[in-house]
């Protein structure tokens, strides 16, 4: 588990200006290749990267709210302090991606791969991460408010400190390893079943609706 | 080289160089195994001299359910161990997926990746979501009390996968059930969800890839350079899915290097 220290080895950035490629709110560069372009702070609402290789690309504080990411490699890219609400990351590739700090409110990351991703802090609020692949992910104090987390993988994942007011958390898989806010592990713990040695599934309960949310913790 | 009998199905609409791409690297490093065309595009010549599965017949992107039971039925009059359905965007980079296979068909009859057993009646996986009503009836017709999933690239289907869903008394039902699904709005990736439930059903043996293969064998996004090294050295890890398409993209040049090294 990450300490919260990014180890990631960086290459050095490649200067967006060097690159042929034209980076603007509502630009189209579907499938086109930025890895190692440094695009940190720039305003990029709405752009579009489907299919896009992006591995080590920096977009750290960019203003990417809007912006498509579908099936996107985004490898150990920067991504810190980026505004990405109502972005769609559907089956991206974030592994070791740096979210420190990012607005991800109300994002779609559905089968999106996060394994060892860095989002301490990130504000998750109303995302839809069902399906996610979030192994190992640094989610420490994240605000996931109001998100779905319907049968994502949090094993190995640290949430100390997270927020989880109405997440919903129906058949999320989750392991030893795992790390709950302390005021969740309870509920969480009494409302899992064990799969394997070690390894948990948080039930489905009630016939009609799959709203297994955590109540609010007392004020 | 192994005992077992393998055929790989390639099941394609076009023929192009990441066709002769996949072919190759299987010739290269799954020597012995035969190698079949399902043809569902509209080509009329057999490429590179292979086995043709007939009949055929043209389908859709997302509705290819019905090739699997045209490729069962093909097979049921040959001898083989088993078949492996595979497809233009992925290949072998190295040696052992036939001793692989055969180890694993020692004690299961059907191998696939993600494979995972009971959806959830919440899911949102759209094979899943978009079979809608069609659920219940499947799940009566397959009398079991749930539904699996797996992904729908290279699945191994061993002899008595096929045997048992060939002599099946559901058989014809389902057959009828895959080609009603064709009709526009019902559901996309059939056979993700039907395959993996039918081994439940059928009473076979079943088991996902090991779990590090599981990003190895995607729908997207494309595998990249770092991709690539990571399944060469990964064990058990013997071909990769998806590469991209264009000659130019370097994934493909560096596995068409790593093919043409092993034939030096």
């Amino acid at each position: 588990m990450s300490d919260g220290i990014h180890a990631v080895a960086w290459k050095p950035p490649v200067p967006a200006e060097s690159t042929s490629e034209k980076y603007f709110h509502g630009a189209d560069l579907g499938g086109k290749d930025a890895s190692g372009a440094d695009l940190s702070d720039k305003g990029l609402r709405g752009i579009s990267f489907s299919n896009a290789t992006l591995i080590e690309t920096i977009l750290r504080t960019a203003d990417l709210s809007g912006a498509s990411f579908s099936s996107a490699d985004l490898s150990r890219a920067d991504l810190g302090m980026a505004f990405l609400s109502g972005a769609f990351l559907g089956w991206a590739k974030l592994s070791e991606a740096d979210l420190n700090g990012a607005n991800l409110r109300g994002a779609d990351l559905r089968e999106a791969n996060l394994a060892g991703a860095f989002l301490n802090g990130a504000d998750l609020s109303g995302a839809f991460l069902g399906d996610a692949d979030l192994q190992n992910a640094d989610l420490r104090r994240a605000r996931l408010d109001g998100a779905d987390l319907r049968e994502a993988n949090l094993a190995g994942a640290n949430l100390e400190g997270a927020s989880l007011r109405g997440t919903l958390l129906a058949e999320v898989r989750w392991s030893d390893g795992t790390r709950w806010p302390g005021d969740a592990e309870e509920a969480i713990n009494g409302m899992s079943r064990t799969e394997s040695s070690g390894v948990f599934t948080i039930n489905d309960q009630g016939l009609a609706s799959a709203d297994i949310r955590l109540p609010p913790p007392l004020e | 080289m192994t005992g077992l009998k393998t055929c790989f199905v390639v099941i394609s609409d076009s023929v192009d160089d990441s066709f002769e791409d996949l072919v190759l690297s299987i010739e290269t490093f799954c020597p012995g195994a035969d190698i079949a065309w399902y043809n569902s595009g509209r080509r009329r010549e057999t490429p590179f001299a292979l086995e043709r599965v007939v009949p055929d017949r043209p389908l859709s992107r997302w509705k290819t359910t019905p090739a699997f039971f045209d490729v069962f039925e093909w097979s049921g009059g040959r001898d083989y161990d088993c078949v492996v359905n595979v497809e233009t965007d992925l290949a072998f980079i190295k040696p052992g997926f036939l001793g692989f296979v055969e180890s694993q068909l020692r004690d299961v009859d059907y191998l696939a990746t993600g494979l995972r057993y009971r959806v959830p009646r919440i899911s949102m996986w759209p094979p899943y979501r978009t079979l809608g009503e069609e659920r219940e009836e499947l799940t009566s017709m397959l009398g079991i009390d749930h539904l699996n999933r797996a992904f729908g690239a290279v699945q191994v289907f061993g002899r008595s996968y096929i045997s048992a869903l060939l002599h099946s008394d559901r058989y014809p039902a389902v057959r009828a059930f895959v080609e009603r699904n064709q009709r526009p709005g019902r559901s996309n990736s059939l056979q993700e969800l039907i395959l993996p439930s039918l081994a439940d059903s059928l009473g076979v043996r079943s088991r996902p890839y090991p779990d590090q293969l599981t990003t190895l064998n995607r729908f997207r996004p494309y595998q990249s350079g770092l991709d690539l090294e990571a399944a060469r050295s990964t064990a058990d890890a013997f071909f990769l899915n998806p590469i991209r398409r264009s000659a130019t993209d370097p994934v493909r040049g560096a596995v068409k290097e790593l093919v043409r090294s092993k034939n030096v």
